[in-house]
């Protein structure tokens, strides 16, 4: 830092307003998303932030709604089963890869980083018309599946990560205190690679809950139709009306759980985050 | 409690290097074996083969005459503490010393009793109750050691437990060790580079070098009739001093270069000295006479005396050494002294060996002599040595092996 108190105090200063731009711009979405949610159909239009006459009226109509009510269900359902799977296979992928030395282990972990990166759109028809021959065309299977395709490279590389920085001298104390490897990945590893557990599991559940376009693509009823998708079949109160508001609404609604998540576990995510990127 | 055979047991690693080599060891029953040797040379891999955290490649290892190369460690019913401690970060003192008996299934008082008499053992019972990051080294390690002892095995490994301790530490520690032992008389392999650990604690120590057992000893045989260069080189801290020698055709002097040293002046009056008519002897019985033929001597630092403090006619050499650092401690003076010219030791031979390399600026050949603290010895002066004849060593200068290693 300078010595010079003007020049400090000016560099407070432009860090402040940086990061109030920042904050502000994020922000002010967020808050007109959460104005149109109060608003009556009437209102919807008079550009104003705060609602003159605020009203319940779009979360009690979103949640009379099936359309809304199972969409919930769906996504809450896909994402967590999602969620499971990709840190047990993660997990187990990722032990692999820190403590086993076998060939190919390194192309290995470079084509589950190739794939997460791949393009996912490109992937929607060829997934559409083998989906509809395998019959999983409208289910949670078929959710699930291209989900774990995407988060499972990300969880097993943050996995190794965590995995490799517990000493191998546990795992031979382990085995001299009579454990099987069983037990010793149940008792002794993945207790200690919890934290890093716990990170992937909420990077993969947002994933999950956020993703829009294999939802869109992939449902076509409510028996497997994600909340994000069910939004784009919102109607309005009458065919001219436009359902602003039970969107806006229901967006507030989904979004409510990730930032929970988040503020719970904001170190975490961080640690978790940084850790994969700098050490892999 | 048990004894462990190892019986030519070699360990070839993927890479297809040889890292154990043909090692033949039985571990008696209650005994407290060292097994002691320079880095890398395959000490740990051997203790991890009898742990079973390892594959034997060829060769037997029984425990209590059991065949049990095939089975895996939970089988063996052996505690191992390791260097690192390995504590298990998430569990308490006490979760810690007792996983191994509640992977077992013991009740849980009776885990509860043991783990308690453990720690009263060790002194931990205050911390049972706190993770292994709240304690400091050396309570870690006695965790380390509560977690071995806890479950009575039939023998204990332990690779290097002392290492990551500070010096007063260790001694303390070494001293707790040697007691447990004792009390508990368990068989114990005790894996160290630390040669006073090798000296003090063992029954036996077995000597390593690239993955071959030199020589197994009590300590005291050890130091006193090592079997090759390597051995009388790695035992004994100052080390064993190496002169390039020569035997007289007559077979009865040493051409060394300090002079030349006869081997066969009046035998010791005492009659505690091992006399030198013996050591020739046994130096012809190796080595018949065939003329004269170089040969490694090897004399350590306290087989040397200032000649101004030894009776003018008590048999042994003399020689003059111009004296470049004269350390007192008080009990004894060390001289060293080093000069140009021929050394004993090819860079093989010496490779391995805890020799310092020569001071700088000084000659190739190096020499400590431990003097009687009433010495006159000063630093930069000349000063004359006497050396006992009877107690030096003779080492065949190609293979290494001592030609005249006294019968212990
Ligand atoms: N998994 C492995 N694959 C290949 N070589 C190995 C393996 N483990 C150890 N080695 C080699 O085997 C040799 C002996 O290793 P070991 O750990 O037994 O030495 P050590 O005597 O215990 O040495 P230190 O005193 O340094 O602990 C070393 O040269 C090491 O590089
Ligand atoms: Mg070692």
């Amino acid at each position: 830092m300078t010595s010079d108190p003007a020049a400090g105090n000016r560099a407070l200063l432009g860090w402040v307003t940086a990061n109030t731009v920042v904050v502000v711009l994020s922000l002010v979405p967020l808050l007109w998303l959460v104005s149109l949610s109060f608003k009556t159909p009437e209102s919807i239009g008079d550009g104003r932030l705060v609602p003159t006459d605020p009203t319940l009226a779009n979360y009690r109509g979103i949640f009379t709604q099936s359309l809304f009510t199972r969409a919930l269900v769906n996504s809450l359902g896909i994402a967590l089963i999602s969620t499971l799977l990709a840190v047990g296979i993660g997990g187990l992928a990722a032990y692999a890869i820190a403590r086993l030395r076998f060939p190919g282990r390194r192309a290995l972990v470079g084509l589950a980083l190739l794939i997460a990166m791949f393009p996912q759109i490109s992937l929607i028809s060829p997934l559409f018309n083998l989906w509809r021959q395998l019959g999983i065309f409208d289910t949670w299977i078929g959710l699930i599946v291209p989900y774990l395709t995407f988060s499972l490279p990300l969880a097993i590389y943050t996995l190794a990560t965590f995995f490799r920085e517990i000493p191998p001298d546990l795992e031979k104390a382990a085995a001299m205190d009579g454990a099987t490897p069983a037990q010793t990945f149940v008792r002794v590893i993945a207790p200690l690679a919890a934290p890093g557990t716990v990170t992937t599991a909420i990077l993969v559940f947002i994933f999950c809950w956020n993703d829009f376009l294999f939802a869109i693509s992939l449902t076509s009823t409510e028996s497997s139709r994600t909340a994000p998708a069910a939004i784009a079949f919102f109607t309005g109160a009458s065919q001219f009306a436009q359902p602003i508001g039970s969107i806006a609404a229901a967006a507030v609604v989904i979004t409510i759980p990730i930032i929970v998540f988040v503020l719970l576990f904001q170190r975490r995510i961080v640690a978790g985050l940084t850790s994969g990127a700098v050490k892999g | 409690m048990a004894d462990i055979v190892l019986d030519h047991v070699s360990k070839r690693f993927a890479d297809g290097r040889v890292v154990v080599d043909d090692v033949t060891l039985t571990i008696a029953d209650g005994e407290f074996l060292i097994l002691v040797g320079p880095s890398g040379c395959g000490k740990s891999t051997t203790l991890n083969m009898i742990a079973g955290l390892e594959d034997i490649t060829a060769g037997e290892l029984r425990i209590g005459g059991k065949v049990v190369n095939r089975l895996p460690p939970r089988d063996r019913d052996i505690a191992m503490v390791f260097q690192s401690y390995a504590l298990y970060p998430h569990m308490t003192v006490r979760q810690n010393m007792g996983f191994a008996l509640s992977l077992a299934k013991l009740p849980k008082i009776e885990i509860a009793r043991k783990v308690e008499e453990a720690a009263r053992i060790l002194g931990l019972t205050e911390h049972l109750e706190r993770r292994p990051a709240a304690l400091s080294g050396g309570q870690r390690q006695r965790v380390a050691m509560g977690r071995a002892i806890v479950r009575s095995p039939q023998a204990f490994l332990m690779d290097e437990p002392l290492s990551n301790l500070d010096a007063k530490l260790r001694v303390q520690t070494r001293t707790q060790i040697s007691r447990l032992q004792n009390r508990l008389g368990t068989t114990t392999v005790y894996v160290t580079h630390d040669q006073t650990e090798a000296m003090t604690l063992g029954d036996r120590v077995a000597v390593m070098r690239a993955g071959r057992i030199q020589q197994i000893a009590p300590p005291g045989e050890l130091y006193a009739a090592p079997v090759n260069i390597f051995v009388a080189g790695f035992i004994g801290s100052p080390a064993m001093n190496f002169l390039p020698v020569t035997l007289t055709a007559d077979g009865r002097a040493l051409r060394t270069p300090l002079g030349e040293w006869r081997l066969d002046g009046p035998q010791p009056d005492d009659g505690r000295q091992p006399d030198v008519g013996r050591l020739l002897e046994r130096l012809r019985r190796a080595a018949p006479p065939s003329g004269e033929r170089p040969l490694v001597c090897g004399i350590r630092p306290e087989h040397f005396e200032d000649a101004a403090l030894v009776p003018a006619d008590r048999s042994g050499a003399r020689c003059t050494v111009r004296a470049e650092v004269v350390e007192s401690l008080g009990s004894d003076k060390y001289v060293h002294s080093s000069w140009a010219g021929p050394v004993a030791l090819g860079t093989d031979l010496h490779a391995d060996l805890p020799i310092d390399p020569p001071l700088p600026g000084s000659g190739g050949t190096q020499l400590v002599a431990r003097l009687d603290a009433a010495s006159r010895a000063t630093k930069g002066e000349p000063v004359r040595l006497w050396v006992d004849t009877t107690r030096l060593h003779l080492f065949d200068p190609v293979s290494g092996a001592n030609l005249t290693a006294p019968r212990v």
